[in-house]
């Protein structure tokens, strides 16, 4: 299994023919023989083999020469274990068998999954680079030690990822299970060691033949290592130079040092033991990424974990990569204590691993880095931030406000790159540029500012004429110039998708509810469909977005724009009333255009934020309208059914059905409401009396109505403004001019509207209860659960709350009625005055409760100048 | 006003812009459903979505090769983003 | 860019991926890109026994396009403001498209 990780099949060939399980390998385009042809490498070798070439080859030479000490480099214990470990086991990873031996087991999809990784040079980073790998097809090939190389080429080179040796596999795994000499398999085909073609082909060591070999060298000193499973590798000129000069393999030790930067030999005490463990070499990363504690790092820590035997065992594994003299570990797998030897492990995992991470320093120049970070700053690069990042933007504002002042210190840096394009470089984005001094930032930033212009400049020049950028908000945009930045520039791009399917403009009328409707008034018209309101909705939403961004760029108030920009702002003002039509005639259709822009969600959402722009004279209008046309409201007219004992009496639809009722009745309670009720609380008394009065009047069933919550809602928000209206508040001492009490006609017109008013309500008070209508709907145990306390706390508190909304309402109802009245309401009352207060008083009932119970009574009572415990 | 006004409706994207703040039933690759309030899209058909029920639709395979009647798994999230390379179909889920 | 917008807000808050191979990884948002690449720090995997191999890690990176849902808090959303943004996203699109809106 260890192999596959390796990035190369395991199998051998004819094992992998002939095993049904490796048949058919997930990735078959990627078979090492078809990415040989495909890749037109490895041609030495493409006469009378399709199989492996390298990997024998290799395996040759590694036998030939140093393959003495694979033990060391890759920890082959020498029990020999198996290697079907299964790397994605689905409950339990399958413990490596022990019988080197047997033919191998399945072998994880994974193995072959890197297999193309290997071949030639699908990493090199330049032309340079892929160059050179193939130049070294021509080198003799000798096991030359990694670290001689300039880090530059070895890391752009593909086959370096595979075959570094210093890397071992036995960091990754402990002990490392499989004999066959995988990884020279690694080499990439163009690589191949002369000593391939001396083989006969079809010969390969079969798993016993490499155990032997492996065994008898197990005791090999291991100050050679090495350089000793070194795989063929890419040379440096230097290196080549130096190969032909001598023709014996050259001990690592003895070679000059390599241009290299020094390497630390410890870790630094720092190193977290998370980045101890991570595998020095991760075969899927790009030469460029190389990144620590993910993946593989699993691997090892889960096999200690599940083979604590292999932990116990000294691992004879880590080519101590330039170890200095002082870091020389003892000799290994002498008997020496456990903890020493797990130490020493430990350390030399880490030189590996610090080693091997080295390996990509300086791959990229700071030109290199400079050019990446160009790109993306480039693609951050907008006109205004606020466009392209509106959501970032707004949200950690709003975010920061909410933070208030102790915070006040800007988060969100917009760095502008010119006085026509900014950078937002926010809390996130600025970690990904966090390292980078502002100086940096500053130069990148002209560098940007350049890149942009000369795009936008030859863009210009290229389709002067043609739609190029647009202007918003007075300043130009070049969206699309952007686009390229990575590559070809391009007019679709993600936010401008090129329009696939063209729909024939304006073939649709029909949605367009507003266009036609204010032509055509007076007539009657079937409702708008549900398509024509979710159209309306959205082409208000856009007008109230673009009104909302034109006021947040109002200029200051003396300057010429100023004007002009006022205008702007009523225009917008006076296309979202027309859109709002509310001026359509009160019967053009049920439910009128108004009320069910307002029946979707969105609409009620939507609603407050209109409100904020429309004159007052338009609101009082919408007032207006929507009390007239309340009952048709969907929330009046389908307002969810009073709340049963019993939830599980319902069937899933009824529940579903009740949720989203209920859900349209809260939103209707929050967007909605609050802006009526602020409306109506600047409404004067004569006002107030028209609108109870169109209550009376356009309300067939009244009682509907107020049996709603929003109904309850209108109905003492307009009681209680009218009530505080004709209260004269005491004169105030401090101003001695009496404020002018209410015009007498206009008390005498709002009391007879309020007689019928109650007359109207009055019988129906006791009903509009939501505690008693649902004892009057439930039957059998369910009339139990109510009046005991078996149901659900949230729900009887929440029950609570919506009598105390009722019990509200007639509160206004008793502090306005004339004494003569108030008899009558206390006796259409009565029982339910007597059942709540005999139910707080209940000892049963929790005191919570009770007090909430006696709270919402004497909200009632306290306005007819009584008290709860009067009641005997 | 009038153009742009026809203009709206020529993107199918504009056809899922009218289900924004809505609910809507969404169709994904594996056999899956889910429906929940729409609140962002983008031309990659990346969604945002919240108060979402995931159906998994499974039909299990018995020893013998025979299916079994499908059946349902169901999860629900609170917010959810599902990336659009996944989502077959958008629609609004109607009352 | 607003997804990428949208991501950015949720940094340093715990989200769960979902990966298209039924992965589930919970971790800290630590950054994300134009590609909607994330990464996770602290993370940890739902059924771990199903994916032995992700037991130790502890911090990863996750390319975008094996992501099939990413999951987080209601609480982390201003969803008035997500879909106001949605609809500026749509609105910017007509007007490059030369739909002249006002």
């Amino acid at each position: 299994m260890s192999g596959g990780f390796f990035g190369f099949n395991s199998a051998f060939p004819e094992r992998r023919n002939d095993s049904s399980s490796q048949s058919k390998p997930p990735f078959p385009g990627f078979q090492a023989d078809h990415v040989d042809q495909a890749f037109g490498i490895g041609q030495g070798a493409e006469e009378d083999v399709a199989v492996y070439t390298w990997g024998q080859g290799l395996d040759d030479a590694l036998r030939d020469a140093h393959d003495d000490f694979n033990h060391e480099t890759f920890g082959v214990d020498p029990r020999g274990l198996g290697t079907d470990f299964q790397f994605a086991a689905p409950k339990q990873t399958a413990a490596p068998s022990k019988t080197s031996g047997k033919p191998r087991g399945p072998i994880a999809s994974t193995q072959s999954r890197y297999k193309p990784k290997p071949v030639a040079d699908p990493f090199a980073m330049s032309e340079d680079d892929f160059y050179s790998s193939r130049v070294t097809k021509s080198v003799p090939k000798k096991p030359v030690d990694t670290k001689a190389k300039p880090s530059k080429l070895s890391s752009a080179a593909g086959g370096s990822l595979w075959n570094k040796p210093n890397v071992a596999p036995s960091q990754l795994w402990g002990t490392q299970p499989t004999s066959v000499a995988r990884p020279e398999a690694v080499a990439p085909p163009g690589q191949v060691a002369p000593q391939t073609f001396q083989r006969p082909v079809g010969h390969i060591k079969t798993l016993e033949e490499i155990e032997a070999e492996m065994a008898g060298i197990d005791l090999e000193p291991l100050t050679h290592q090495p350089q000793l499973p070194q795989q063929p590798r890419i040379l440096s000129l230097e290196e080549i130079e130096r190969e032909m000069m001598t023709t014996t393999p050259i001990p690592p030790m003895s070679q000059p040092p390599p241009p290299l930067p020094p390497q630390p030999i410890l870790p630094p005490p720092s190193l977290p033991v998370q980045s101890l463990l991570s595998p020095p070499s991760r075969p899927d990363s790009t030469p460029t990424v190389p990144l620590p504690g993910s993946g593989y790092a699993s691997g090892h820590a889960l096999l200690d974990s599940i083979f604590p035997q292999l932990g116990a065992t000294p691992r004879p594994d880590l080519p101590p990569a330039h170890l200095g003299p002082a870091s020389e570990p003892p000799l290994p797998p002498q008997p020496s204590p456990e903890e020493l030897a797990r130490l020493d492990a430990l350390r030399k995992r880490v030189a590996a691993k610090i080693e091997s991470m080295s390996r990509y320093n300086h791959t990229m120049g700071s030109s290199d880095k400079d050019y990446i970070t160009r790109m993306q700053l480039s693609q951050l690069v907008t006109d205004d931030p606020y466009t392209s990042d509106f959501y970032a933007q707004v949200f950690s504002a709003i975010k920061r406000s909410r933070l208030a002042a102790e915070q006040a210190d800007e988060k969100t840096a917009v760095v502008q790159i010119a006085p026509g394009a900014a950078l937002s470089v926010s809390a996130p984005t600025e970690s990904r540029f966090g390292k980078m001094g502002s100086k940096t930032m500053q130069r990148l930033s002209t560098q940007v500012k350049r890149l942009v212009d000369s795009r936008a400049a030859h863009k210009k020049t290229m389709d002067s004429g043609r739609f190029d950028g647009y202007v918003f908000e007075g300043r130009l945009i070049f969206l699309a110039t952007l686009k390229g930045a990575l590559g070809r520039v391009s007019r679709s791009g993600i936010a401008a998708p090129r329009p696939v399917l063209a729909v024939p403009v304006g073939s649709k009328p029909e949605h367009r509810p507003t266009s036609a409707l204010n032509q055509t008034s007076g007539v009657h018209r079937p409702a708008l469909t549900r398509k024509q309101v979710m159209y309306a909705l959205e082409e208000m939403y856009d007008l109230v977005l673009e009104l909302e961004q034109l006021r947040r760029t109002q200029p200051s108030p003396e300057s010429d724009e100023m004007k002009a920009w006022d205008e702007e702002c009523q225009l917008k003002v006076e296309e979202i009333w027309r859109r709002l039509m509310v001026m359509e005639p009160l019967d053009v259709s049920t439910p009128h255009p108004f009320i069910a822009l307002l029946n979707a969600v969105k609409g009620q959402r939507l609603m407050p934020r209109v409100l904020r722009h429309l004159p007052h004279s338009q609101a009082l209008t919408l007032l207006t309208l929507l009390i007239a046309t309340y009952p048709q409201l969907d929330v009046i007219a389908h307002a969810p059914p009073p709340p049963v004992a019993d939830a599980s009496l319902l069937n899933k639809m009824d529940r579903v059905e009740r949720a989203r009722r209920e859900a349209e009745t809260d939103c209707f309670l929050q967007c909605v409401v609050p802006g009526m009720d602020m409306l109506i609380s600047t409404c004067n008394l004569g006002l107030v009396a028209g609108l109870l009065n169109i209550c009376t009047q356009k309300m067939p069933n009244l009682k509907q109505v107020a049996s709603t919550r929003p109904g309850v809602a209108l109905f003492t928000a307009l009681l209680s403004r009218a009530q505080s209206l004709i209260r004269v508040p005491p004169a105030d001492p401090n101003n001695p001019q009496p404020i002018p009490g209410p015009d007498p006609a206009e008390v005498d017109h709002w009391q007879r509207t309020f007689a019928y008013f109650l007359h109207l309500i009055l019988p129906h008070l006791p009903e509009l209860f939501p505690a008693s209508v649902a004892q009057k709907a439930a039957f059998g145990p369910g009339a139990y659960l109510l009046g005991g306390e078996g149901v659900g706390e949230k729900e009887s508190l929440e029950m609570e709350r919506r009598e105390a909304e009722v019990w509200g309402l007639a509160a206004a109802l008793a502090v306005n009625a004339p004494e003569e009245e108030q008899t009558n309401l206390v006796a259409a009352l009565r029982d339910k005055i007597l059942h709540t207060v005999q139910g707080a008083r209940n000892p049963v009932t929790p005191p919570f409760k009770a007090e909430m119970r006696l709270r919402n009574v004497n909200m009632f009572l306290h306005g007819l100048g009584l008290d709860a415990s009067m009641i005997e | 006003m009038e153009q742009v006004a026809a203009g709206t409706i020529s993107e199918p994207l504009d056809l899922v812009k009218l289900s924004l703040g809505e609910r809507v039933f969404i169709k994904l690759r594996g056999d899956r459903t889910l429906t929940g309030n729409l609140h962002a899209y983008d031309a990659h058909m990346n969604l945002v979505l919240s108060q979402v029920e995931e159906n998994i639709h499974i039909v299990d395979v018995g020893e013998d090769g025979t299916a079994a009647p499908p059946r349902i798994e169901r999860r629900g999230f609170e917010m959810l983003f599902i990336r659009g390379d996944s989502v077959i179909l958008v629609s609004p889920l109607l009352e | 860019m607003l997804f990428f917008s949208f991501f950015k807000t949720l940094t340093d808050q715990v989200i769960t991926v979902e990966l298209k191979n039924d992965l589930c990884i919970t971790g800290t948002l630590k950054s994300v890109d134009q590609f909607l690449n994330i990464r996770l720090d602290g993370i940890t995997v739902e059924d771990p026994e199903r994916h032995p191999h992700m037991m130790a890690v502890k911090n990863c990176f996750i390319r975008g396009s094996v992501v099939r849902y990413v999951r987080m808090g209601a609480r982390s959303v201003d969803t008035t403001l997500l879909e106001d943004a949605t609809r500026r996203g749509e609105f910017m699109v007509r007007v490059l498209k030369g739909l002249r809106v006002d």
